[in-house]
């Protein structure tokens, strides 16, 4: 892993009754962080602070050393790449319009895309109406258009959502190459496995405080997702991986 | 016509873009001449094209010796062509006001008369009718209809900001709820007026109409419109782009509060500018941008140039029917929109959108 690329410094955000943080994090070039916790944890809050989609009411944020509060709007962009979870429906965009979209800070279109969408195999939907495409069809097209920024950092909430069995394996592929290009990802998961397999740090959050953060190998351990979930905990390693299984809690 | 439309291939829509883009402004051209045919006076076309071509700088003066009559010549330079082409900027900027204030509010069913611009023109007409202002001289009305629906759609959008920004969603209920405040104050207004007539004149102001303007109303809104549709057509991208949330938009790059206040003082100057002069023209700028988009695809590099164009054929036409139907009167255009517009939309919905508006 190369040098830190984000530094998140003590910040805290409230709505409502809402308080997230003080959380502080880094992450470096070329790794992917993780972030875990039930409904309601303050995960995709702490990516939207992240990318200065909301002001956080303390603490501050930084990429390569550089206040983000003090970036225009194109040079953060160029920083980093965004997947929401959630999709607005566009009125009668086709795929190839939302993906022109993505390319909206970069001087011409990369030469990646088409490239890309021939990986995918989605050649076919380039002309159709975005929102005439299924869930995990439309979450596959915004995605390649994050990847294509060329930014230094992608920050996903839940990429997997809605994907086909065959399209998670490739979204999660290619997450790790990603990193192994020296790219940063950010990546919000439900998924105890997905987290275990495919994050090098993790951050758990519950009622948007941190839980636990470090390597994935120390977070992810029975005694700290029992803090978490009301649910008992099993983790094994099967064929140099980790997995992680879950059981009712018995009533003690 | 739509049969063919509907049966063609998405991709082939695409390329078949710049076909109906150029279609349509031959249309254009050819309902733009024809409608000087229309009139209470008759004027054969031979003389209505002779009068044309005597316009022409320079070499108009070959042409103008054929004029036989010269009132015939004075009706159409001064009577039908300023309504013909006001039809056309009307049609034109409430066209681009739709699918500009559309993308803006990610929502298919606003146009541009619901951030206030309606009920504000409201307010300034009934002032210059109902109270009799005339402080401004001959366009006291036009200008107290211009300066008030300005007025109105600034006094929303700042009713609408929090923190800095403006939520779409609060500027469209704070439109809605300051527009049913304003009506009522333009209805007390009326009630209390102790001049009957005013009421009916607001009420035919109300309902549009394009066969008033002079040239010299329409030529300071011609500019107004002309310069505000060019530079919203340079949005398009970020218009597209704002279409996916204004969050993704954000991390794309896109300074959506600055685009917002771009794209809504152009329309608000333009639209409140065309309805200065014509009244209240209805459904155009919800329609237009959506046959756009059918015919286009939804990217607003199309959409914007097409509802241009679209809009002022539309006013073009629907001002040739409220001509024709009882002569020699001449039905408010407003009535004709409205009446026209209507049923062609449901049937076009009816017979095109079946997978795009499909939940």
């Amino acid at each position: 892993m190369g040098i830190t690329l984000i530094e998140v410094s003590a910040i805290e955000y409230s709505i409502n009754r809402f308080h997230l943080g003080p959380i502080s994090l880094s992450v470096k070039g070329g790794e992917v962080l993780g972030i875990g916790g039930p409904n309601g944890s303050g995960k995709s809050t702490l990516l939207r602070v992240m990318l200065r989609l909301i002001r956080p009411t303390r603490g501050r944020i930084t990429v390569d050393g550089e206040d983000i509060e003090k970036m225009t709007q194109h040079d953060l962009s160029r920083r980093l790449a965004y997947l929401p979870q959630n999709l607005f429906s566009p009125l009668n965009l086709s795929v190839q319009d939302v993906l022109l979209a993505s390319q909206y800070s970069l001087e011409r279109k990369s030469n990646k895309l088409d490239a890309i969408i021939n990986r995918y195999g989605i050649e076919d939907l380039k002309h159709r109406d975005f929102n005439s495409l299924s869930g995990g069809e439309k979450r596959l097209v915004m995605l390649i258009g994050a990847m294509t920024q060329d930014s230094d950092a992608i920050l996903m909430d839940e990429p997997d959502t809605f994907l086909d069995v065959d399209k998670e394996i490739q979204v999660m592929e290619e997450i790790m190459n990603l990193r192994e290009s020296g790219r940063s990802v950010v990546v919000i998961l439900h998924d105890l496995n997905k987290l275990a397999k495919i994050c090098d740090n993790v951050v758990m959050l519950k009622s948007g405080k941190v839980i636990a953060y470090g390597h994935t190998d120390e977070v992810l351990v029975p005694e700290t997702l029992e803090k978490m979930y009301s649910a008992s905990f099993r983790i094994e390693q099967v064929s140099g991986s980790m997995r992680i299984d879950a059981f009712p809690k018995r009533r003690s | 016509m739509f049969k063919t439309l509907r049966n063609f291939s998405t991709s082939e829509r695409f390329s078949k873009s710049g076909l109906v883009f150029i279609i349509s402004l031959v249309l254009l051209l050819i309902a733009a001449v024809s409608s000087a045919f229309i009139g209470v006076v008759y004027i054969s076309p031979e003389e209505v094209t002779k009068i044309f071509l005597s316009q022409i700088p320079y070499l108009g003066h070959y042409f103008s010796a054929g004029i036989n009559v010269a009132h015939q010549s004075e009706i159409i330079v001064y009577l039908r062509e300023p309504h013909i082409l006001g039809a056309i900027i009307i049609g034109a900027v409430l066209g681009v006001g739709g699918a500009v204030i559309q993308s803006v509010f990610k929502n298919p069913i606003t146009e541009p008369y619901m951030i206030g611009i309606s009920s504000g023109a409201a307010l300034g007409a009934v002032l210059s009718i109902a109270i009799g202002l005339t402080i401004l001289g001959v366009y006291t009305l036009q200008l107290l209809a211009f300066i008030f629906s300005a007025l109105i759609v600034g006094l929303i959008y700042f009713f609408s900001l929090r923190s800095g920004r403006v939520p779409i969603v609060y500027m469209l209920l704070t439109g809605i709820a300051v527009s049913v405040f304003v009506s009522s104050l333009v209805a007390f207004m009326l009630y209390n007026s102790p001049n009957l007539a005013s009421t009916s004149e607001v009420f035919f102001w109300l309902m549009g109409s394009v066969d008033t303007i002079t040239w010299a109303e329409l030529i300071p809104v011609a500019l107004l419109s002309i310069a505000s549709m060019f530079v919203l057509s340079l949005y398009s991208k970020e218009l597209d782009t704002i279409q996916l949330g204004e969050d993704y938009a954000r991390s794309v790059g896109v300074r959506v509060e600055s685009l917002k206040i771009v794209a809504l003082t152009l329309v608000t100057i333009s639209v409140s500018a065309v309805v200065s002069i014509s009244g209240l023209i209805g459904f155009v700028g919800l329609v237009v941008p959506h046959i756009s988009r059918l015919v286009h695809g939804g990217s607003n590099r199309k959409v914007i140039p097409s509802s241009a164009i679209l809009g002022a054929l539309f006013l073009v036409l629907a001002y040739d029917v409220s001509r024709l139907v009882i002569p020699p009167k001449v039905v408010p255009i407003g009535i004709i929109t409205g009446m026209i517009g209507v049923p062609f939309f449901i049937y076009l919905l009816r017979k095109l959108a079946g997978g795009y508006y499909a939940d």
